[in-house]
Parts: structure tokens; sequence; C-alpha cells
């Protein structure tokens, strides 16, 4: 049976480790480790390499969740992750200071697996009071053509991450 | 009090209103009793069996007596409408649309029709939320057990009385939708809650298989931005319609529904919600105004689509092992 993979990204802190413990069936496998940069103030410890984590299909085929690490200076692992992915998640995590900027730097770096596949956003942390409103996000990709699906969600709770899997699962079977 | 007669009514149907009104009466703001009379407030008439019921209707409205249409009809209509058969809910969401009306005569008479007409009808449903849509009436009120809803479209928000919540009475098979135009009604309530996913969760639950007014139901439909999570949170089914509706051409109904599986009447009222949501890009209507559109009357679902998608969404709808 082939790989079927989906991958997770997003900022430091948006929640992909957190999104994957919530819907693996099996432990999830981290490689987090203390922050020691700016980060550390925000977040103890951070994703150096992956997260990862399993679902198994009734036929028995497994479809594995890969998170990647967050922090920019670890981009290097974001294109060894996607390769012969199925579709990507982006979570943007609404308390930081510029969640439409993370939203198109993470558009721009992962655009030629986006092309290939798909894309789903999830947006995290929306009740911070600074948090913009999910239309600004969909203006702010307007001139981009797509309409990709942005979704309010909380990233602890199951039946969200299973939704995000959903939306992205429903476009790459209807919207290419 | 309010009294009320009926005319062209069968004598079960009869029985069957005089027992209700007894039932009821716990429910309704006023006092309803049954009249013989010639001079009660209200007269229901059943339009299915007076073949001159138009000619009532007209000699009632000239006596300023309240006319509200009891019929097995479907379709769109501007009367006061009780659906066959007669239901307690229904009934009582009448009464109390009755009794705004009434109020509302009594205290400016000289604005009455304007700003009443229509003020209440019972389903379908589609001809109301055009009514809201395009502010033609204010409130809409939804029943169903002992809960009524406040909807206040223009705001995007609501209020209950009850212990139902907002989408149980909206997924209640009994339950009854109304226009109001009375704030009045709400001192009873809570406090009106934001809810986003108002309009969409509207066009979804309330629209009977029936577009909007003035949307033309052959041509492609384009969403712009997909709806907020609770939507596809109560409807799973909606995330293939919003990625099949996300394309850069869009989709007709017919290949949304070829492509889906998801049936047609739940394709139309998720077309309405995003239409109310102003989140879809409609083709010209043929006809401006005019009755809803009505559509074919199939409403059966296509089989399921399968695959490794199917799969992967079967195992999303399990539990964690």
């Amino acid at each position: 049976m082939s790989e079927i993979k989906l991958i997770i990204t997003g900022p430091p802190g948006a929640g992909k480790t957190t999104a994957i413990a919530a819907i693996s069936e099996t432990a999830p496998v981290k490689t987090d480790t203390h922050t020691t940069d700016d980060l550390a103030a925000v977040k103890e410890q951070t994703t150096v390499a992956m997260d990862f984590g399993e679902l198994t299909l009734d036929d028995g085929q497994k479809v594995f969740l890969y998170g990647t690490p967050g922090q920019r200076r670890f981009e290097f692992m974001w294109k060894i992750l996607v390769e012969g992915g199925l579709g990507l998640i982006i979570l943007v995590d609404c308390s930081r200071p510029d969640p439409l900027a993370d939203l198109h730097m993470y558009l721009d770096n992962f655009a030629d697996f986006i092309r290939q596949t798909s894309v789903v956003v999830g947006l995290t942390r929306t009740d911070h009071p600074d948090a913009p409103a999910v239309a600004e996000f969909y203006s702010s990709i307007e001139s981009s053509g797509r309409v990709l699906p942005i979704l309010e969600v909380d990233i602890r709770e199951r039946e969200d991450v299973a939704l995000l899997i959903n939306a992205l699962v429903s476009t790459l079977e209807f919207s290419r | 009090m309010k009294t009320l007669s009926c005319k062209g009514f069968s004598s079960k149907d009869q029985l069957v209103l005089k027992s209700l009104i007894d039932l009821i009466i716990a429910r309704t703001s006023d006092t309803w009793t049954y009249s013989d009379g010639d001079d009660s407030d209200v007269v229901i008439i059943d339009t299915d069996n007076l073949d001159d019921h138009d000619a009532v209707f007209r000699h009632l409205e000239s006596r300023h007596t309240v006319a509200i249409e009891y019929t097995s009809d479907t379709t769109a209509s501007s009367r006061l409408r009780l659906q066959k058969p007669l239901r307690a809910a229904n009934l009582i969401s009448v009464f109390n649309s009755v009794e705004a009306r009434i109020a509302n005569a009594e205290a400016d008479e000289s604005h009455t029709h304007d700003t009443l007409q229509p003020l209440a009808s019972q389903e379908p449903t589609p001809e109301i939320l055009t009514a809201l849509d395009e502010g033609q009436a204010k409130y809409l009120s939804i029943s169903a057990g002992d809960t009524t809803c406040f909807i206040d479209l223009p705001g995007n928000r609501y209020t209950c009385r009850g212990d139902l919540t907002l989408p149980a009475v909206l997924g209640a098979s009994d339950r009854t939708v109304s226009t109001t135009p009375q704030v009045e009604n709400l001192a009873t309530t809570g406090e009106w809650r934001p809810y986003p996913a108002l309009r969409w969760l509207l066009g979804t639950s309330l629209s009977n298989g029936e577009l909007l007014r003035g949307i033309n139901p052959n041509g492609q439909f384009k969403l712009h931005h997909w709806p907020p999570a609770e939507v596809p949170r109560a409807a799973p089914y909606t995330l293939s319609l919003c990625a099949l509706l996300s394309r850069e051409a869009g989709a007709s109904i017919e290949e949304a529904g070829a492509q889906s599986g998801v049936a047609r009447a739940d394709i139309i009222g998720f077309i309405n919600g995003a239409y109310l949501a102003r989140a879809i890009t409609t083709p010209a209507a043929t006809k401006p105004t005019g009755a809803p559109v009505a559509t074919e009357a199939d409403t059966s679902a296509p089989s399921k689509p399968r695959g490794l998608f199917g799969k992967i969404r079967d195992r999303l709808m399990r539990k964690a092992r």
C-alpha cells in the first residue's frame, strides 16, 4: 500500500504538536527540545525535526500525520517532510503579532507543494483581542484567485482536527 | 380575549381545532375562544374546501378581520397560513403572530398594512428568508416544543426562550416559522447572542428544497469563502459542497449533486445559506421577482462516493481507538 501522508505546518506555538496528539491513534512521536531563542519567552519547548502521528483506515491502510518544526530556521525540514505528501494544513496562531503575514509566509514557502496538492487553513486562538476577523484572511488571499478553506478551530479538540482533515480531503477530492 | 371561527372546515377538522384551542390556551399570550358567530376577530378558512375563498378573504379584509388560510398547498403565499394537518405548535405560532398584528394595528392603524404584510406565514420558509433578507420583515420567530427563538438577521444574532438550543429548534420536525415586527416579544428571553454562522444555518435548515427568490437555478454557483466551522460541524456534507463550489469555474446544482452525492434539497439549502451570507456568486436571475424558484422534486441522494477519501472520512467519523 502506498503511504498516505498529511502535513501540518504553521508558526511556533500554533498547535501543530497538539493537533497531532489530539487525533493520532498512537502516542505521537515528538522531537521537542527546550527553546533557547526569543521564543523561550512564550514557549518552553519547540519541535526541531517533526511530530508524527497516525490513523488506521478500515482496510488497514495508514494515514501518517507529520508536523513540521515551526521556526523558520528549520525551513530545510519543510521540503523534506512534504515529499510525497497528500495535502497541507496550515495552522495560524491569531494571538501572534501579524497572523496575516504568518499565513502568507507559509503559503509562499509551500507554494509548489500546494499547487500540486491542496491546503486548508486553521485559525487558532481567535479569541485574542487583536485577532483579525476571518474575512480579513479571505481578503488578504483574494488576489491569488483561489478560495482556500479557512476555519476557526480549537486545535485541542479531536473533532476540530478531524474537521480540518475532512476539509482537506474534500478539497483534494472535489476542488482540483 | 380573542375570538376565532372557521369556514369550509370538515366537521372532523373543526373538532380538532376546538380541541387544540383548549389545549394550547396556556401557551398563547392572549386568551382564545372558539366562536360560532360572524364577528370573530380571526377566521380560519379551509381554502381546499371552499371554492370561492378569494371572495371570502376580500370580504373579511374589508371588515378588518384577520383571515388565515388552512391548506395542504405548500407553494408560497403572502397570506397567514396554517398548513394541514392542524398542529398545536403551528396554531400557537400563528396565534402569537396574530396577537402581535392586532396589537400593532391598535397602536398605529395607519401603518398596519404596510408594516405587517406579510406578517407571518407557515412553511414554505424560503419566502420568509427572502423577506428578512430584503428588509421586508423584522424578526424571524422559530418555535419547537416549548422553545421559541427570535432571530435578528441584519444583526446576525438570536435569542431563545425555552430549553432547546437554536440548532435543536431549527432541526425540529414540528418547528414553526413566522416573522414578527414586535420587539416586545423579546422581553422574556435572554440577551441577544451573536452568531456568525446564523445565515448559513438558516439557509441549510429552512429552505425546504426551494431556492430563494431571485436565484436562478440554472448556471454555475461560485463560493467566495467557506462557512464558519459550526456549519460543517453540524452538516459535514457541506464540506464537499464548499470544495465543489470553490472551484474556479464553480459548479451547477446538478454537477454538485452528481459529484458529491449530496441530496438536491441539501445543495439548495447550502446555496441559500451562502447567498444570505453574501458568500456566493449566483447565476443571474431570469425573473427578478416572483415566487421562490421551485426545483425538481427529486431529493434522493445518489450513492456515497467511496475510495481513499471516503475511507479517510469514515475513519474521522469514528472516535479514537
